[in-house]
Order: C-alpha cells, then structure tokens, then sequence
C-alpha cells in the first residue's frame, strides 16, 4: 500500500476499520523483515569462516569476549549459518549478561534486536521462534535453549 | 516443524486498535527510514574499537579481504556515483590509516584515480592517499604522488636510504641521517639479549615532551637511559620529519627512529605513548605507562633498580 496513504489512514475514521489495520501492521512486518535481512547481510559475523576468525580474537573489547570462556565456547559451538547468515543459536548463554551486553554481542551477527526479547521473560514466552533450531534449511526443530532464525 | 520467521510479536499491536497510541506509534514506525543501510558503518565501527593494534589490523585486513573487496569489485569502478565512491574511498582511508598493507594502499590508490579524474576528489582525498602510500612504505609511489600534485601542499617526503643485502626476517627501522637533510636511513633493530628499555614515544606527543623533559632535568638518570634505552616512533599516515628532526636536535640522548612496520613488534599491544617497556630478550618484563603532569620518575627509578640492580 503507498507509504503516504497509509499514513493518512493512520489517522482517519478509516483507520478503524480490521482490514485497513491488518494491511498496515503486514506492511510494517515486512518492512522490519528487510531491515533483519539487511542487518544480517551486512553483519560482521556472516558465516562459519567468519566465526573462525573472530573467535580467534583474544582482545577484551571485541564483542564476543564480553562472554566468559564456557559461555563463549557453548555459544560459538551453537552456532549455525547458511548463505543468509546466522540461523540457530544458543540463546541460554546470555542468561547472565545485561542486555547491552547482549545486543553487543548479538550485534556481530547483525541480530541484535533478539537482546530485548531473550532478556523480557513476557517477550520470550510470545515469541515464535524461541525454543527452536535450525536443523536444515527452512526446517525449524523443537531444542530448548535456541532460537530459530528467518534466515533458516 | 515448518519455517518459524522472526517477527516481533504482533498480537499486542493488534490489541486496542481504536487507541490513539497505537496510531502514533504505527506512524512514527512507518515514516523511519526503513531502507537506508548505512553501509560497513557497523561492521568497521566494531573492528575500531578492538583495543589490541595487531589484532585490530589482522580484523580489518580480513573484513578487506572477505566482505569488501569482493564486494567492491562487484562492478566497474567506472559506474560508480559519486556518493558510491565517497563512501568506498572512506572505507579505504579508514583501513589504511590503522593497516600497513601495501596490497590495500594500490587499491585505494586506483580507487583515488577513479575519483580523481572524475574530479570528484577534495583536498582531504589527496592527503589521505598520501599517508596511506607512506604508511605502508611504497617510498616510490609516494615521491611520484608528490611530484604529480605540487598544487595540494603534501609535505615533503624524506629519501630513504635503503639497506643493502637486507635479510627478509630483519626488523627495520628508519633513522635521521645527521649529515644529509629530509634523509632517512633504513636499519636493522635487534633486541637485546639482556635487559633494555624501549621508549614508543612520538615528537608530536605533549606527554612524551614532558616525560624527555623531566627526564633531561634529571643527569643521572639521562646518563642512565643514553646507554640502555632506545626510542621509537610508531609509523604513522601522517610523519612529519622536521618534528621528528627537531626532537632528535632537542633531546639528543634520546634520539628516536621510526618503526618501519608495526607487525615487527607484536608484543606491543596498544601504539599510546609514552610508554617505557623493559625487554629482557624480546619479551616485555615491565612497563611505565603514560607521562601525567606529576611525572612516572618515580615508577621508572623502582624497576631500573629492580632490572639493572641500579639505584638512580
């Protein structure tokens, strides 16, 4: 729907109406679908190779070394790419980090907007794709602990 | 299982629908810009804050080598816009002001042609080339950029007196040739076997004044650090040879030489200055970090004593 009219509708008595509603809020899901992708597409970490490096890296301001040792070999371990970028990751290792630590963190990976929902126990319960890996593409399987990506 | 995609919860949104709230919050998320990507801007300010130098650069080299050349010579670099360009040349700038890699330097430098003849270039595009070619040493490229645009002021670079029969594993370094003016002359560092201190200091640093005043002020300790210490300068894009001239007329006991390649001396983490490392067979044993106002003399005196067996 065009981007102006659907503003104008915002604010009309129009905007009332279920149907009008629903073709906003699926236009705003696709477009925050783009912004995931692109994230993904221009993150840091976009592959196994590029895990193999960075984990490599033992300076302390580097992200991924906010994670203690265990946590960072769990999580690195747990994760999954295809040519999208991540897929599958172990959600549980940042049960004792912050959630700027978090969004660091989950920034190399350009997935960074999943930090509010594993850190907001109302957020994770809603969520779709927690409690779910990527086992093969397109295939989502029940794993406590993970979390499913779209790029799966 | 089928495909679970990530969305943010929507079943919330859907509730209170005739709330005004809720249509502020529609509007204000739909008017964002949600297709600008700001491109490598994340990735690069990641790999800035990466604290170790080496580690740094060895980052940097590998987001060139994985996500930006091959992303960059996806297409001709003559169908660049404008805007396209600016933004590849200061991906370039940035890469080559941290990295000393002669590779990446020739293709900032074709890029900077592109953006050149296109008279797309400003003032800043030269100067940044300019360090870029003497950062990573194309000492040759460097005197024909300077002669080819007289027109930007570009300081003038140094001759450099090469080392002959030079060995492919010998640490450089690069020091004022006392009797012949803007001359630098190529040579080979060795670390001591026994203790030795090395300076990082730079002749621009206000600290690394202070702390050669403070110790100039101080005969002894001067007499001390002439004979067991040598002073280095990190490379750097931006080298000037007359400062470096005038700190080595000014304080002449402790005479600097640049470092010829940053890669030479991974032991040394962090490019801040002044710091004082004692070595003991290239491996860092002590260090005295920095040079505030009431000085580190103290600190320098304690492990000379505790090094050399010297009270000072």
């Amino acid at each position: 729907m065009n981007k102006l009219l659907l503003i104008l509708l915002a604010f009309s008595p129009l905007s009332f109406s279920k149907n009008v509603i629903d073709d906003v809020i699926n236009y705003f899901d696709e477009q925050i679908s783009m912004i995931q992708d692109l994230r993904q597409k221009n993150a840091l970490i976009k592959s196994q190779t590029d895990l193999d490096f960075y984990s490599g890296l033992q300076d302390k301001s580097f992200p991924l070394n906010i994670l203690d040792n265990d946590s960072k070999i769990t999580f690195v371990e747990s994760l999954r790419f295809n040519e999208k970028g991540i897929t599958t990751f172990d959600y549980t290792v940042f049960n004792n980090l912050s959630t700027d630590d978090t969004y660091k963190v989950l920034s190399l990976f350009g997935v960074e907007h999943t930090s509010k929902i594993i850190h907001n126990s109302k957020l994770l319960r809603e969520a779709d794709h927690i409690g779910y890996e990527c086992i093969r593409r397109a295939t989502c399987k029940k794993s406590t602990g993970f979390i499913c990506m779209s790029a799966c | 299982m089928t495909t679970k995609t990530f969305n943010i919860p929507t079943t919330s949104l859907k509730k209170g629908l005739s709330s005004i709230m809720y249509k502020f919050l529609l509007f204000f998320l739909i008017i964002t810009n949600v297709n600008a990507v700001t491109q490598y801007e994340n990735e690069l300010g990641i790999i800035e804050n990466i604290e170790n130098a080496h580690e740094q650069v060895r980052a940097l080299e590998y987001f060139y080598k994985k996500t930006f050349q091959p992303q960059i010579s996806s297409q001709k670099i003559e169908l660049y816009t404008e805007k396209q360009l600016k933004n590849i040349i200061k991906t370039f700038q940035l890469i080559t002001f941290y990295a000393q890699n002669q590779e990446i330097t020739q293709e900032h430098l074709k890029y900077f042609e592109v953006l050149r003849q296109k008279k797309w270039a400003e003032t800043k595009d030269y100067e940044d080339v300019f360090g870029a070619l003497n950062h990573s040493r194309l000492f040759q490229q460097v005197e024909l950029f300077y002669t080819k645009y007289p027109q930007f002021n570009l300081p003038k670079p140094p001759v450099i007196q090469a080392l002959k029969n030079k060995n492919p594993n010998d640490i450089l370094i690069l020091a004022l040739d006392q009797n012949h003016k803007n001359t630098l002359i190529t040579e080979v560092f060795k670390f001591s076997e026994s203790v030795e201190i090395l300076v990082v200091s730079r002749s621009g640093c206000h600290f690394s004044q202070r702390a050669a005043n403070d110790i100039a002020a101080d005969e002894p300790l001067t007499r001390f650090l002439k004979e067991h210490s040598k002073w280095l300068m990190h490379p750097s894009s931006r080298w000037s040879i007359s400062s470096f001239a005038d700190w080595n007329k000014k304080y002449p006991h402790f005479a600097t030489k640049y470092i010829y390649r940053a890669k030479d001396f991974p032991m040394i983490k962090s490019w801040e200055t002044p710091v004082f490392y004692f070595f003991k067979n290239g491996v860092i044993v002590e260090q005295v970090i920095g040079w505030p106002k009431e000085g580190r003399m103290q600190e320098l005196k304690s492990y000379i004593k505790k090094h050399f067996s010297v009270s000072l």
